[in-house]
């Protein structure tokens, strides 16, 4: 029977063809907005590998001419130590440390290097003082975290994230690697010997950007806040609160560093009211590419029912003569919507085949493969189920054929 | 005649109103969608308050330094725009500002959260903000380094409930500030005028910014008139070989470019570091958005047009054989087609004012205040026509094709 | 029970199907037309026998009711009174799924319009009876092959109607409605669209058939062709006349 329908519908092509580029422009936009759906779905279901609750960012602007200037940058470094503590010895703060890379912020950190294949990768850089480790509440499955001193060693320890140790060692164990950056198929060395990036310990995951974005790929090294030869005065520090600080904490701490250092700029900034925002700024896009997918779609089975209503009472005398010839009035109306899903299915495939396209060609290489899969099938079991909706009206109508009125029709 | 035809086709509507429904139904939320979008971009594009000057402004917001291994883009620094672009022949008015950054205030333990902005004095004569009350800084209080501000009507509220604001002082950065004048709330798609706060630059907590090249600056170029742009920009390009790079072993040279509002959102949607943006490709891609998303309705619209002649074949060929021209036949419908659109696009057009309103009331955009006018309206009016002669051209020219023979047969074959 | 098979070999009629002596009878039939304003009566106590095998023609002047009578006859239609049997079997209590049942499997209709789907190719429009039975593709193409060959139309499988002749058209509308073996043939003016010779040719097919074993019942009003059936009914204003 589904041959016979395929029959009808490929004869009558050119007829069908307009409504078969609505439903697969249809299909392809509802695999886009079910895309990034899934994206975001696959992205939520990672573990974070922090606690953004009770969490704030503090942002610190050093007015600072050039980078060169050495006596500058021993300076701001006392500074930023006189304000660690101080930041510390404010009322119901557990831990506060250096943390360039705060969580949902806009500003960041990276490292690029070149892998021994040749391609490049990138991974945020993130230069801490040990105390980052309660106050992110960072989970350790390997190794060792950093401590005290580890910012004067004669190499630099690394502690990485799981899926940036998977990406460079593969299953191997990668404590006491190095990270390495390739020029020409050769190892470049680090122009200090305590430049070498060596790993030493891995956490299960610091996702900076959140639950709904894709940044698998992390390192965490030493501040030093003595040597100006081994890095910048810090920018930005995460301080940990107890549960239930009241308000007045944020203008406490604010009048104490300023007190501290007149002349720099704080801003301060609940984590967990960015991550709000950020969530939100990610959502309501979607909400509104969703709302009007929407509304296109229901535009299309409009269109459609229209279409196949007056595809039925053209055909009424084939109608007329089936049911002469054998057919039910519900194979008569099964006719009607299998003809339809007929021809959905071959909008879907070749929508399917147009939508792999998008990885084949490394086109948004970032979002897995199961992204695409997940959004055409989400997108199928919304599509057929909606096509035969809009054809059980004209598929009624159908049945309601009188043959022996039908078949004399002259 | 014409009217012959309306009265026609107004009948005609009404006789088949599933099929009006579905037409007018399309029709008017393509519309709504491509309206609000237009009066959105027209926003940001055009002259608003207090960017009243924007059409004859360059706005200097994007500057990059190279060197060999490093490079550095972003906002200018006041060193740069002080010391080199000053002076450009053509150029009325020239004022430097910050960019506008979140600060918090604290008031009855409260947290009150405010955007501040600093600015020079010319900053008020470049642009045109409504006075509630007070009044602006100048140049003795920008002279002077004094701890004044401009606030907006909800700042005023926010910091001071219902009291009087002017002369009134709050504390923000460490800094203690006076009010001097209270401004209408600027809307967020202001680029160079949104804020909160306005406080002159020299409030600043050091001097250090004075001389870098790169910060967190920019700057409008007021010219005398658009025409010459051109020569604004060659002039400021004569000028880049001649910086004097602050930190030579890391950063060789500068390049960067006077932009007009269009070429800076064009610059930033493509995410180019390029000197040159490519507005034209901004625009292109804008309207195969627009034509693509028009597509779909355009489709529905033309098969249904199809349907509709099916239906009326026989009609259509006793009409033939009784002898009316194609013509005729062909106009008839041409009308019906864009009375139909017309009246797809007046409720669309309705129906955008009440989505602009929603937007205006979400506060998704703070302070937004999206409105239509004349000339969205006529992109709107003839987005509709061309839209039903989108939808009505293939249809036609089907029926005119038709054989009456055929037709009062019921179909072709 | 004798089974006759014509020249080709194949059984026209299905030979596992007991004989009975009336194909068709009707009893006190009436069929009535209600609108909102008219009442109009097709068919005016008719009483009917079609004998097994029977070649009858129907005739009489347009508005007499014979497509009416056809109609019922062929479980198109239910008589407002009266009953219908077919093959023996009184249909009045059958559902509508069990007349389209027995309709798909006892009954072929021939029409003057043909009535063929022009989307689909000759061999695709006579497999549709058959397609309602829930054969196997491999089965309806063999029984499809067989029908055409036996109106002679084998060589034209893979034309559409729109290529083909009116005669020939009228010829795949037969094998379309013998390519299920039943029993009983209805043709509406079978010859009514076709010029002298055509007709001629349909005639003599039909003719065949009905020696093959298929009872025929045709409504026609060329008394030429009526002349060549074994027996005439008349009907006037939906009464059996003479």
């Amino acid at each position: 029977m589904i041959a016979h329908y395929l029959k009808l519908v490929w004869n009558r092509r050119r007829a069908n063809s307009l409504i078969l580029v609505e439903i697969l422009v249809s299909f392809l936009v509802l695999c886009a907005v079910f895309g990034v759906v899934a994206y975001y779905a696959t992205n939520w279901s990672r573990p974070l590998g922090f606690d953004y609750r009770n969490l704030w960012a503090l942002e610190v602007s050093i007015p600072q001419s050039t980078l060169e200037d050495r006596e500058a940058t021993v300076r701001a470094l006392g500074v930023s130590q006189r304000l660690l503590t101080s930041m510390n010895a404010v009322t119901h703060v557990e831990t506060a440390a250096v943390m360039p890379n705060t969580p949902y912020s806009g500003s960041v950190s990276r490292s690029g290097i070149t892998l021994s294949d040749g391609s490049l990768m990138q991974y945020l850089t993130c230069q801490v003082t040990p105390a980052a480790f309660q106050a992110l509440k960072l989970e350790l499955v390997a190794g060792r975290w950093l401590e005290a001193g580890d910012e004067a060693l004669d190499y630099t320890p690394h502690v990485i994230t799981q899926d940036l140790a998977r990406r460079l060692f593969g299953r191997e164990n990668p404590i006491g690697r190095t990270i390495d950056s390739y020029k020409d198929g050769q190892i470049q060395t680090p122009k200090q010997a305590w430049q070498q990036r060596r790993v030493v310990g891995v956490i299960r995951s610091y996702r900076k950007a959140g639950e709904l974005a894709d940044m698998p790929y992390a390192a965490f090294h030493p501040q030093s806040l003595t040597d100006p030869e081994r890095g910048w005065a810090p920018w930005s520090y995460v301080i940990r609160v107890n549960p239930g600080t009241p308000a007045e904490f944020e203008e406490r701490l604010l009048k104490s560093l300023h007190a501290e250092a007149p002349d720099w700029t704080f801003t301060l900034n609940s984590v967990e009211r960015e991550r709000q925002r950020d969530i939100r700024g990610r959502l309501q896009p979607l909400l509104f590419g969703a709302t009007l997918a929407g509304f296109l779609i229901f535009m299309v089975g409009m269109g459609l029912m229209g279409v196949l209503w007056q595809n039925v009472t053209r055909r009424t005398q084939e109608m007329g003569l089936r049911r002469a010839l054998g057919a039910t009035a519900s194979a008569v109306r099964n006719q009607i919507i299998g003809e339809i899903v007929v021809l959905t299915a071959i909008a879907l495939f070749i929508g399917t085949v147009l939508f792999l396209q998008l990885p084949l060609l490394g086109v948004l290489s970032f979002v897995g493969v199961g992204v695409f899969v997940s959004a055409i099938v989400a997108s199928s079991l919304v599509i057929v189920p909606f096509v035969v909706l809009c054809g059980l009206y004209p598929g009624w109508l159908a049945t309601q054929v009188e043959p022996s009125r039908a078949l004399q029709y002259e | 005649m014409l009217t012959n035809y309306v009265k026609l086709a107004w009948k005609v509507l009404l006789r088949r109103k599933f099929f009006t429904f579905v037409s007018l139904f399309g029709t008017s939320v393509t519309l709504l969608v491509l309206m609000i979008a237009s009066a959105m971009l027209d926003h940001s594009l055009a002259p608003h308050a207090p960017e009243v000057r924007l059409d004859r402004t360059l706005l200097v917001t994007y500057m990059s330094m190279r060197g060999d291994e490093n490079d550095w883009s972003g906002n200018p620094g006041y060193g740069f725009l002080d010391r080199y672009c000053r002076g450009i022949p053509h150029v009325e008015q020239m004022s430097v500002f910050t960019g506008v950054h979140a600060t918090s205030s604290f008031v009855h333990g409260g947290k009150v959260e405010l955007q501040l902005r600093r600015t020079d004095a010319p900053y008020w004569t470049v642009l045109d903000f409504a006075f509630v009350a007070g009044q602006a800084y100048g140049e003795r209080e920008v002279a002077d380094g004094a701890r004044v501000a401009v606030i907006s009507e909800s700042a005023a509220r926010n910091l001071f409930g219902g009291r009087a604001p002017v002369g009134q002082t709050f504390e923000t950065q460490g800094q203690s500030f006076t009010v001097i004048g209270v401004v209408r709330n600027v809307p967020r798609d202001r680029d160079c005028a949104y804020a909160d706060v306005w406080a002159p630059m020299t409030t600043l907590p050091t001097e250090v910014w004075r001389t870098a090249l790169m910060g967190d600056f920019n700057a409008m170029l007021l010219a005398d008139s658009p025409r010459h742009f051109r020569e604004i920009r060659a002039e400021f390009a004569a000028r880049l070989p001649h910086v004097v790079m602050t930190e030579p072993d890391r950063y060789k040279t500068i390049s960067g470019m006077p932009r007009t509002r269009l070429e800076d959102i064009a610059a930033e949607a493509a995410g180019t570091t390029n000197d040159v943006p490519r507005t034209g490709l901004f625009i292109g891609v804008l309207v195969l958005l627009t034509l693509l998303f028009m597509l779909l309705p355009a489709m529905n619209l033309v098969n249904l047009n199809i349907s509709r002649i099916f239906e009326r074949m026989s009609e259509i060929g006793v009409r033939k054989a009784f002898g009316a021209s194609t013509g005729h036949l062909v106009g008839q419908f041409i009308v019906e087609n864009i009375v139909l659109s017309v009246l797809g696009g007046a409720i669309g057009l309705l129906l955008s004012l009440w989505g602009l309103q929603l937007i205006n009331g979400s506060g998704m955009i703070p302070n937004a205040d999206f409105r239509m006018n004349l000339r969205i309206f006529l992109y709107g009016l003839g987005l509709a026509v061309f839209f039903g002669v989108l939808s009505g051209a293939y249809p036609a020219w089907r029926m005119a094709r038709l054989d009456p023979v055929e037709a009062l047969r019921g179909g072709p074959r | 029970m004798s089974t006759m098979t014509d020249t080709v070999g194949a059984a026209v009629v299905d030979p596992r199907r007991p004989a009975a002596p009336i194909a068709i009878r009707l009893t006190g039939v009436e069929k009535i037309h209600r609108t909102d304003r008219i009442e109009t009566v097709a068919l005016n106590q008719i009483h009917l026998e079609v004998k097994d095998r029977e070649f009858l023609s129907v005739m009489g002047p347009s508005g007499s009711g014979k497509s009416t009578l056809l109609n019922v006859i062929g479980l198109l239609d239910r008589p407002t009174k009266g009953t219908v049997e077919i093959g023996g079997q009184s249909v009045g209590t059958l559902s509508d799924h069990a007349l389209a049942s027995k309709r798909n499997r006892d009954i072929g209709f021939v029409f003057q319009t043909f009535h063929l789907i022009q989307d689909l190719n000759v061999l695709d429009n006579v497999e549709i009876p058959l397609l309602y039975r829930a054969l196997p593709a491999g089965k309806r193409r063999g029984m499809a092959q067989e029908a055409l060959e036996r109106v002679g139309l084998s060589a034209r499988t893979e034309h559409f109607p729109s290529q083909l002749s009116g005669g020939q058209r009228q010829r795949v509308a037969i094998a379309r409605a013998i390519v299920g073996r039943p029993s009983i043939l209805l043709a509406d003016e079978p010859t009514g669209n076709l010029d002298s010779q055509m007709g001629d040719e349909i005639i003599a097919i039909l003719e065949e058939l009905n020696r093959a074993g298929t009872t025929v019942v045709m409504v026609t009003h060329d008394q030429r062709l009526a002349s060549r059936t074994a027996r005439i009914v008349r009907l006037f204003d939906g009464r059996q006349v003479e």
